[in-house]
């Protein structure tokens, strides 16, 4: 059972619930447009879509639970992403993710290690 | 100027607008596929009959028109004097302008029992099939109640469990199914008809497979429409061609609720929807339009049909593919212009737009063809009209340079032919403003200046006697019971009233039939014999002596004087009197001699505008002009833009 605030991906129908702790969710609207100034000098604009990206940024996060970003990212496949604003209601995108950076400031090879600094950007197809 | 909703015109100049485009391919257009035939050994006399004079009426099984034209008057006893049925069409003309459908010669008894088939023939190479549809007469409600249909591949094997209906209630049946690969024919049996004591009539038995692209499906869309694209603003024989360049993703497709990867890609052809439709003549019906709030309002912006590659590109995932709209199916086939017409004398040029339009229709043939020419070229009169070897829109392009007019197809796939009086503008339709245009340019066109015309005058004589208009020493041969058709164009043409014999001959040879045209015939010779046949073919005609010495001619000495001479040299077959030869010289002296500042435009675009629009756009500072729009070059990529070029209205 879901709880508000929870994030899954994965592929759909086989999303991974990600950690919350240490967690801080960035989304903001990208509008993808071609744009130019007409003969009376005025801006026009064709927009083409308006899509979200989507940042989540870890201050610090266990080995075990990066591990299991790194797998969602390995699949290389377009990825479900739900957001549950309550227990039971989500909002659903299809997204891709971009390459991870992690800084390690911890090594334990039984826990995986504590890294730091990790942000997972996801942009909406 | 299409109709469309406010609310698009205020989407459509809006600061932030949404652009949208959609297209819809048909991948088994009936009017264009070479290979489909239908074929029943149970067809009524009527048929028969038909067939018999070149008319096939079973393709009307296929040709996508569901509903009957008349009630017709069959002889099953159902028939009774004085009710409202028509004679069934008979003639190549009237099967082509009728819709009848498909009659059994069974006849249901006094149960409705019946056992009668017919077959649809596809490519021999086989297709997919995702749906069927069965439809019954509507104006006299008769539809089959039990009936089969199954599908076959290569060596006649049954594809799939045939899908057999009991009990049927619907006068259109129609049926959806997982896609069966590699149909090469299918077979319509009934076995019982909802209407006793008579016999079968079937409007429609087809597989239709289509669909509908947009969004993120289409990469880009570009459509070029212009109406004079052959002197630049010279308005003689303006008959467009227009052209549609279509860019779809190749990576996932979803066609029915079933994704397709790399669907575009040679070679990937198991279980593939689309592997076998990439080929020429698809149609596609394009669409631009825009997104207000929830609605996204669609134009029409023409019907096309795929010609030459869909090119798949590997390195951006995509497939591109270039289709003309009707004007170019009539580009490729040849106007076999009947010997008859040279016994027509002081005929108007709608008069012969709608004899080769007609022609076209019934023997291309493109059934579903739609034209509308103008009143207007009712006054334009030729004395003796004749046509020679060329296709269909060589022959539309001399009638509308006859008339100085043009000739397309309009967005909503009508042929307009329209004479130049027709064509000098109306009221404006819409304003473009700076607000819509990014740039703006009036070009001098000293190019297209034309101030000295000389018109000739095409008269033509007939011979006085009938000579031979061929006369090869070719020896033809015609195996033992066996027939061959010959196609033979003549030394001299035209020609008319031919007699053909069949000299030096050895054997049995004779001839069985003739198609006459004006530059030449297909003759079929058959030879019943048990031996090989040989003999020359002589034909005896009259002959025309086209003569072309009188010239008329129209200039303007002082733009002669300011500019030079800018000569135009005009011959048309079509124009045989000086007063239309001086006429035609006038109007382009007088509306061609001076420098027009015709415009061009890189604006935002209005999908809703028309070619041969009248539209009004600034001058110099407050100054505003009417002009005639004669090309738009559509650009859409997510983002919609448009290169208009219009011409200046004579006086404006």
């Amino acid at each position: 059972m879901a709880k508000a605030g929870e994030i899954y991906l994965g592929l759909s129908g086989s999303e991974y619930l990600l950690t919350p702790a240490d967690r801080k969710l960035t989304i903001t609207d990208e509008e993808i447009l071609r744009e130019g100034r007409v003969a009376s000098g005025k801006l026009r604009q064709e927009i083409i879509a308006v899509k979200k990206n989507f940042s989540l940024k870890y201050e610090y996060i266990g080995g075990t639970n990066l591990a299991t970003i790194q797998t969602i990212y390995n699949l290389q496949d377009e990825l479900s992403l739900k957001i549950y604003n309550t227990d039971t209601l989500h909002d659903d995108y299809t997204v891709i993710m971009r390459p991870i950076t992690k800084e390690r400031v911890l090594l334990d090879t039984i826990g995986g290690g504590l890294w730091a600094g990790v942000t997972v950007e996801l942009v909406e197809v | 100027m299409i109709p469309v909703t406010s609310a698009f015109k205020a989407a459509s100049t809006a600061t932030k607008r949404q652009a949208k485009a959609k297209v819809e391919i048909i991948w088994t257009d009936p009017f264009v596929d070479p290979f489909l035939n239908v074929e029943s050994t149970d067809k009524n006399y009527g048929i028969t009959v038909a067939e018999s004079l070149g008319a096939d009426i079973l393709m009307q099984l296929v040709d996508n028109i569901d509903t009957p034209s008349y009630k017709y008057c069959i002889l099953d006893g159902s028939w009774e004097l004085g009710d409202d049925k028509v004679l069934a069409p008979c003639t190549p003309e009237e099967v082509s302008n009728f819709q009848i459908g498909w009659y059994s010669d069974s006849v249901a008894d006094a149960n409705g029992v019946i056992d009668c088939s017919v077959k649809v023939n596809f490519d021999l190479a086989g297709r997919i099939v995702t749906n069927v549809r069965v439809i019954g007469d509507s104006l006299l409600n008769q539809f089959p109640v039990d009936f089969t249909v199954s599908f076959y591949g290569a060596g006649y094997t049954l594809l799939g469990d045939p899908i057999e209906i009991t009990g049927n209630t619907l006068l259109a049946w129609s049926r959806q199914f997982d896609s069966i690969d590699g149909v090469i024919y299918m077979v319509l049996n009934i076995t019982k008809w909802n209407t006793p004591n008579t016999v079968v009539k079937i409007l429609e038995f087809f597989s239709l497979e289509s669909d509908v692209f947009e969004g993120d499906t289409i990469v880009s869309l570009d459509i070029l429409e212009e109406r004079e694209a052959k002197n630049g603003s010279s308005p003689i024989g303006n008959v467009s061609l227009n052209e549609l360049t279509l860019k779809l993703q190749n990576i996932k497709i979803v066609s029915g609720g079933v994704a397709y990867y790399n669907p575009f890609t040679y070679g990937n052809s198991e279980n593939n929807r689309f592997y076998d439709f990439l080929k020429p003549n698809r149609r596609i019906n394009a669409y631009y339009g825009f997104k207000y709030g929830s609605t996204v309002e669609y134009v029409k912006m023409g019907t096309f049909w795929t010609k030459g590659d869909w090119r798949c590109n590997e390195m951006d995932f995509s497939t591109t593919v270039s289709a003309y709209d009707r004007m170019g199916l009539l580009k490729n086939v040849t106007f076999e212009c009947p010997e008859p017409i040279m016994a027509l004398e002081n005929v108007t040029l709608k008069y012969l737009a709608e004899l080769v339009l007609n022609h076209a229709k019934a023997n291309i043939p493109l059934r579903d063809l739609q034209w509308y020419v103008g009143n207007d070229l009712e006054s334009y009169t030729v004395t003796k009209p004749w046509f020679g070897k060329g296709t269909y829109f060589d022959a539309i392009r001399l009638i509308a340079e006859a008339c100085l007019g043009c000739a397309w197809m309009s967005k909503d796939d009508v042929l307009y032919i329209r004479s130049y009086t027709a064509n000098v503008g109306g009221v404006s339709v819409l304003s473009i403003t700076r607000d819509d245009y990014f740039d703006k340019n009036q070009p001098s066109n000293v190019d297209s200046m034309k101030n000295f015309v000389e018109v000739s005058i095409q008269s033509i004589t007939k011979s006085e006697e009938k000579e031979a208009v061929y006369s090869d020493k070719k020896l033809y041969t015609v195996a033992a019971e066996d027939e061959e058709i010959f196609e033979l164009s003549y030394n001299n043409t035209p020609v008319s009233d031919t007699e053909f014999s069949l000299e030096n001959l050895t054997g049995s040879a004779a001839i069985k039939s003739i198609q006459r045209f004006t530059y030449g015939c297909r003759i079929t010779i058959e030879n019943t014999g048990l031996t090989e046949s040989t003999f020359n073919i002589s034909v005896l005609g009259y002959t025309y002596a086209l003569n072309s010495d009188l010239v008329v001619s129209s200039q303007d000495d002082d733009l002669i004087t300011e500019y030079g001479r800018k000569e135009l040299k005009y011959e048309n077959n079509l124009v045989q009197d000086e007063t239309t030869a001086q006429f035609i010289a006038d109007v382009l002296v007088g509306g061609y001699g001076t420098l027009r500042r015709d415009v061009n435009l890189k604006w935002r675009g209005d999908p809703s505008i028309e070619v041969g629009d009248t539209v009004t756009v600034p001058e110099y500072e407050n100054n505003t002009a009417d002009f005639v729009v004669i090309k738009n070059d559509w650009s859409f990529d997510g983002a919609l833009s448009c290169n208009t070029q219009a011409r200046k209205l004579l006086g404006d």
